[in-house]
């Protein structure tokens, strides 16, 4: 069964056509790569089954609900976790606190619990916080948890958006380009950590321009050009594809 | 201070925030003892003018428990919000009608000021809480404006048109009649002291956690699961309860209320306190509200020009400080076990956050942690 599927979305900017008639699924367990050449799309896709956009036609379905209208934070709730494609952390609060704003949509207390602090509420907290440290240990960040996220390399921050995205408990991880502007030994670290992912029965989608990533961590490809899907299959299918090979390099015309 | 619709903490490259110093808690509780016996000592001196500081320190609190209650709205979830004595009416109000025509004893009103005004909030807030930065500023001023004119037009024949209601009871507690200046001292600096507890917690909490996602990146909060519109509505209903709250104090202590009370320049005084003292911190708020409310009592030798010496004092406040006096220090957690070994508990705080002496207490114990001492001895937080 599918676990997200696209119906025909569409969504147009003003004049231009961001996404036309796009439809694609994703299948429980698998790790999904999303490419295409720059303004195909892609992140347009991931901004519309994240909620960040409305799409003008078409329909989103994630497990089971019709998710194309509801905001992002329900689509979190229900299962969907992203990273974005520039670093987006919250840079001045440390790292433990940026993975604890994962935790947000898994806990319950209230104001008045708060308020009152209720034993319920500080069990929670402190749970929250075991939670939140086991995600930092997940991607090799425990040792930083009390440094402001601003404070972080790069490639750490990077890390620090995918251990604030699993805190969710996604069924579903999307990753906007993860190895963007990461160099080799990193993007070699982010290989291990997305089949360490997959591992935990999380499925995954991600956006990437390195090819190499892709075909290394992707069970399937799905190509996109001007908005629509040109090809989808295996790494070794798509590498062998001439549609995308003309997508990539242009049309076949010196030889 | 800036109008850009996003103003977190101190941009890159600035000088660090000034540690928080964390009093032992033997110091905190007798400075809040020490406070406590003022109105005993300036009776004992025997001071001709004794009643007329208290006023001022009845005044100072009461803007105190105003503006921690804009510190949520404001400084939490940076929602320039400056309205605020639009809620503080409503609630002054509601006690005042609730007293005369209904004859309820004043401190009874409390909850119903609160839930009033909170009720008021709920409305006039939804369809305004996606509004960003200086355009919600603008609609706020106008829900402040529209209150003062409905006052003064005596609307529901209710409000008593230009000259306000007078005459409002004494409040009694447990039959005790609060009349004079140190009565209300205690009544006012008691509520002061419950409001930095219960906004302690608040800060610690889930919920506040998210009102400061919010603040720092709406955008990224809302992504990674947290419903913004949901808890800015909510910070404005909390704010704006408590602000109901300081109203029947307001109506209890005055006897007489009018719409001249609750204009706009008190939402700019209520404002200016939370900006100056240090947006998000509660001593800082409570310092803002001594220095924006008494500081110009103390300056009566300056007589015409006081206003303007303080206006002046603010100004150079916001060129050489404008993260405030007191800027709100890293929320400090403690990590339950096996965790609360980790490598760089303490000391990286120190280096990263550029406080240095600030949690300095060491990597056993950053103080106060989501389990642990249980609201013990937090009444004497913020002096």
């Amino acid at each position: 069964m599918l676990l997200l599927s696209l119906n025909n979305v569409t969504k147009t900017f003003g004049g231009l056509v961001a996404v036309a008639g796009f439809s694609a699924g994703v299948e429980r367990g698998q790790t999904v790569g999303l490419i295409g050449p720059n303004g195909a799309g892609k992140t347009t896709v991931f901004n519309i089954v994240t909620g960040s956009i409305k799409p003008d036609a078409g329909f989103v379905f994630f497990a089971g609900h019709s998710i194309s209208s509801l905001r992002p934070s329900r689509i979190v709730e229900l299962g969907i976790a992203r990273t974005f494609q520039t670093v987006r952390l919250f840079p001045h609060m440390s790292v433990l606190e940026n993975v604890l704003s994962g935790r947000h949509c898994r806990m319950r207390a209230g104001i008045a619990a708060a308020f009152l602090r209720l034993p319920e509420q500080r069990r929670e907290e402190r749970a929250v916080l075991s939670a939140a440290m086991e995600e930092l240990d997940f991607v090799g960040l425990a040792g930083k948890w009390n440094l402001p996220a601003g404070a972080l390399p790069y490639g750490d921050q990077r890390r620090l958006e995918i251990a604030r995205a699993l805190a969710t408990e996604p069924r579903l991880l999307i990753l906007d380009e993860p190895a963007g502007g990461m160099n080799d030994r990193e993007t070699a670290e982010l290989t291990g950590l997305v089949a360490a992912v997959k591992a935990r029965d999380i499925t995954v989608m991600l956006i990437e321009h390195d090819m190499g990533f892709v075909m290394k961590v992707c069970d399937r490809v799905v190509v996109m050009e001007n908005g629509a899907l040109i090809a989808e299959g295996t790494p070794d299918e798509i590498r062998l594809n001439p549609k995308v090979i003309e997508a990539y390099l242009g049309p076949d015309e010196e030889g | 201070m800036s109008f850009s619709p996003s103003v977190p903490g101190p941009p890159a490259g600035s000088p660090p925030a000034a540690p928080e110093a964390r009093l032992p808690l033997p110091a905190k509780a007798a400075g809040v003892a020490a406070f406590f016996l003022i109105p005993v000592v300036l009776q004992k001196a025997g001071l001709g003018s004794a009643p007329y500081w208290l006023d001022v320190l009845n005044t100072v609190g009461l803007y105190a428990i105003l503006a921690l209650s804009l510190n949520v709205i404001l400084g939490h979830a940076g929602m320039f919000h400056m309205g605020h004595a639009a809620f503080f009416a409503v609630g002054a109000y509601v006690t005042a009608v609730l007293n005369l025509d209904c004859g309820w004893p004043v401190l009874w009103t409390l909850p119903a000021a609160g839930l009033a005004a909170g009720l008021f909030a709920a409305v006039v807030a939804g369809p305004i809480i996606h509004l960003r930065g200086d355009y919600l500023l603008i609609v706020t001023i106008g829900i402040v404006e529209i209150i003062r004119i409905a006052l003064t037009n005596d609307v529901f024949g209710l409000t008593g048109g230009p000259n306000g209601r007078m005459g409002i009871a004494r409040p009694t507690v447990f039959g005790f009649r609060i009349t004079r200046p140190q009565h209300f001292f205690y009544l006012i600096w008691f509520s002061v002291a419950v409001s930095l507890v219960l906004f302690r917690r608040l800060e610690l909490s889930r919920f506040g956690r998210a009102l400061r996602f919010i603040k720092e990146d709406p955008v990224a909060a809302e992504g990674i699961g947290i419903n913004t519109s949901r808890h800015k509505l909510l910070a404005f209903v909390i704010g704006a309860v408590w602000a109901g709250f300081a109203g029947t104090i307001y109506a209890a202590r005055m006897r007489t209320i009018s719409p001249d009370s609750f204009n706009f320049s008190e939402s700019v005084l209520l404002f200016t306190i939370v900006i100056l003292g240090g947006s998000g911190s509660r001593r800082g708020v409570l310092l803002g509200s001594f220095l924006v409310m008494g500081l110009p009592e103390l300056f009566r030798g300056f007589q015409e020009s006081r206003l303007l010496v303080f206006g002046a004092a603010l100004v150079v406040m916001m060129i050489f400080r404008p993260q405030g006096l007191l800027p709100p220090g890293p929320a400090a957690y403690m990590l339950p076990p096996p965790w609360d070994g980790a490598p760089g508990a303490g000391g990286a705080r120190n280096g990263a956050f550029g406080g240095g002496a600030d949690e300095a207490g060491g990597a056993g114990g950053p103080s106060p942690p989501a389990g642990g001492p249980a609201g013990t001895g937090t009444s004497g937080e913020g002096r």
